[in-house]
């Protein structure tokens, strides 16, 4: 046997330096804690926001850009390459990426939970700029990528829609200190389309055709439905953006209903790489899946209901909730808790360790089951809180999402420490798991 | 053993003296892992499996971990260009 110096070729660059995707993991624990505060703090404003510049908005964006985007930034820079066999470029730009992004994020959230103009400028430039940073590392190794058709159908439509929501976002932090902007809720419901479902959520539907079937030990989607798939739902996305700038119910609501579609295609897609794979038990992240999935289903229903006035006063507080939270942040939270201890696995081991560590020894069990319990609970809390406006409950619901959200930072905290702990092999020669 | 590399599509399945061979290059992500567990699983690949790769499959690492196989990257004897970007893996029953 020999070593393996000079024919792994590009191989092993694919995988980056463990501090690279994890100081975005680190971040967006660091965020989803505040994001919780945050709620506290404005829980007697909470049932009944619509947008609009108020501290409220600095929670959507402590969940959007801190915990969403930071994750799917750090999670995008280590998958995708290992996904399309393409390397990164270089290391350098992830790393500009994150020193301008979360601290312009930072910035953009400061300023607007003390409602600072200034700051809302400045943070949404830096962090737009890091955005776009990041779009041309995506759409670079996306343009490099030879296989994964539809996985790069979803990858080039998340980047689309990443400029655009950068884009509307700039625009719309300009507007609070120019005005210019003949209907800005139209574009902030554009914004949030963009966003949630253009650039998060084709994001994590994309992925899900690699790691749902991963995790499943299955074979990868069939590329019909998945590609009837990936098309409804751009449609959707594009009819829905349009029908919010022009501010057309009739367009909104024929987007919720191509969502619809499109999401169910996605769900039956994902059941049956479940139902085919060699791991039939997915344990608690895919509890979390699974209600995600569910909620994904809802925030179109109750989308559809807001838009024709049928979902109350409180009604796009509702839809904001179930379709940012419910789906996204659960979805979110239960792959990071797959994913964590896996590139954790893989970064930790090396010739100094004569075993890597086992998965279930990265990270305890403990505090995501606690995470999961507090999680589920908060966002019932907030949807009942929201129904029946009582700030009393979203307070008490903002408290148990914080305890969830201190417990899941507890968990990350763990599995970094293994990480840091053990010093990285060369893993040449001799895989992690070879004898010494 | 000789390198077969010119037909790259598809699985294909052999065996030499050296052990039972398995190449799955060219198969898309995370198909690879996928067929190599699902020998293992099966009880089909036998002590030592010889896996060609065309990327270092860094997920099935803890998967092999989870069923006691240890990996060990080894060297093709291939001068051939086609097998320029290769990965081979011995995997090992650690019973074995």
């Amino acid at each position: 046997m020999t070593s393996g110096f000079g024919f792994l070729g590009g191989a092993q660059g694919r995988l980056l330096p463990a501090s690279l995707p994890f100081r975005f993991f680190a971040a967006a624990a660091v965020f989803h804690v505040l994001l919780w505060l945050v709620l506290l703090l404005v829980s007697d404003h909470l049932t009944s926001f619509r947008g609009g510049l108020a501290p409220a908005l600095a929670g959507v964006h402590l969940l959007v850009l801190g915990v969403l985007t930071t994750t799917a930034i750090g999670a995008a820079a280590q998958l995708l390459p290992v996904a399309t066999r393409r390397a990164l470029v270089a290391q350098w730009p992830i790393r500009l990426v994150f020193w301008t992004f979360v601290p312009g994020l930072t910035l953009l959230i400061a300023g607007m939970y003390f409602v600072r103009i200034p700051l809302i400028v400045g943070g949404a430039a830096a962090s737009a700029f890091g955005l776009v940073l990041f779009a041309m590392l995506l759409g670079d190794n996306l343009r490099r990528a030879g296989g994964l058709p539809v996985v790069a159908a979803y990858g080039w439509t998340a980047l689309l829609a990443l400029l655009g929501v950068a884009a509307l976002g700039v625009a719309l932090s300009l507007d609070f200190l120019r005005g210019f902007l003949p209907d800005p809720f139209a574009v902030a419901r554009a914004h949030m389309i963009l966003g949630a479902y253009g650039f998060m959520g084709m994001l994590a539907l994309g992925f899900s055709h690699i790691l749902i079937p991963m995790f499943a030990l299955s074979s990868a989607p069939r590329r019909r439905p998945a590609t009837l798939g990936f098309a409804v739902a751009a449609a959707g996305i594009a009819v829905g953006v349009l029908g919010a700038l022009l501010d057309r119910p009739g367009l909104l609501t024929a987007a919720a209903v191509l969502g619809l579609a499109a999401a169910g295609i996605h769900i039956a897609i994902m059941q049956r790489a479940l139902k085919t794979g060699m791991r039939k038990r997915q344990g608690l992240s895919f509890v979390l899946v699974r209600a995600a999935w569910a909620s994904l289903l809802l925030s179109l229903i109750v989308g559809l209901a807001a838009v024709n006035d049928r979902a109350g006063p409180n009604g796009p507080a509702l839809f904001g909730l179930i379709l940012l939270g419910g789906w996204l942040l659960t979805f979110l939270l239960g792959v990071l808790q797959r994913i964590l201890p896996f590139l954790a696995s893989m970064h930790a081991a090396g010739p100094s360790s004569a075993s890597p560590p086992r998965l279930s020894e990265l990270g305890g069990t403990m505090p995501l089951k606690v995470h999961a319990v507090c999680h589920g609970l908060a966002l019932v809390g907030l949807t009942s809180a929201i129904l029946i406006t009582s700030p009393a409950i979203a307070r008490a619901a903002s408290g148990i999402g914080l305890a969830g959200a201190i417990a899941f930072a507890v968990f990350t905290g763990g599995v970094l420490r293994r990480v840091v702990s053990t010093p990285r092999g060369s893993k040449t020669g001799t895989g992690p798991n070879a004898p010494a | 053993m000789s390198c077969r590399c010119d037909d790259p599509e598809g699985v294909r399945l052999w065996s030499d003296p050296d052990g039972l061979h398995l190449d799955v290059r060219s198969l898309e992500c995370p198909e690879p892992m996928v067929e190599i567990l699902k020998l293992i699983d099966g009880g089909e690949a036998g002590n030592v499996l010889i896996v060609h790769l065309d990327q270092e499959p860094v997920f099935l690492y803890p998967e092999l971990d989870d069923r006691g196989w240890t990996h060990e990257v080894i060297a093709g004897e291939c001068g051939d260009a086609a097998c320029r970007d290769e990965v081979r893996l011995k995997l090992v029953r650690m019973t074995a």
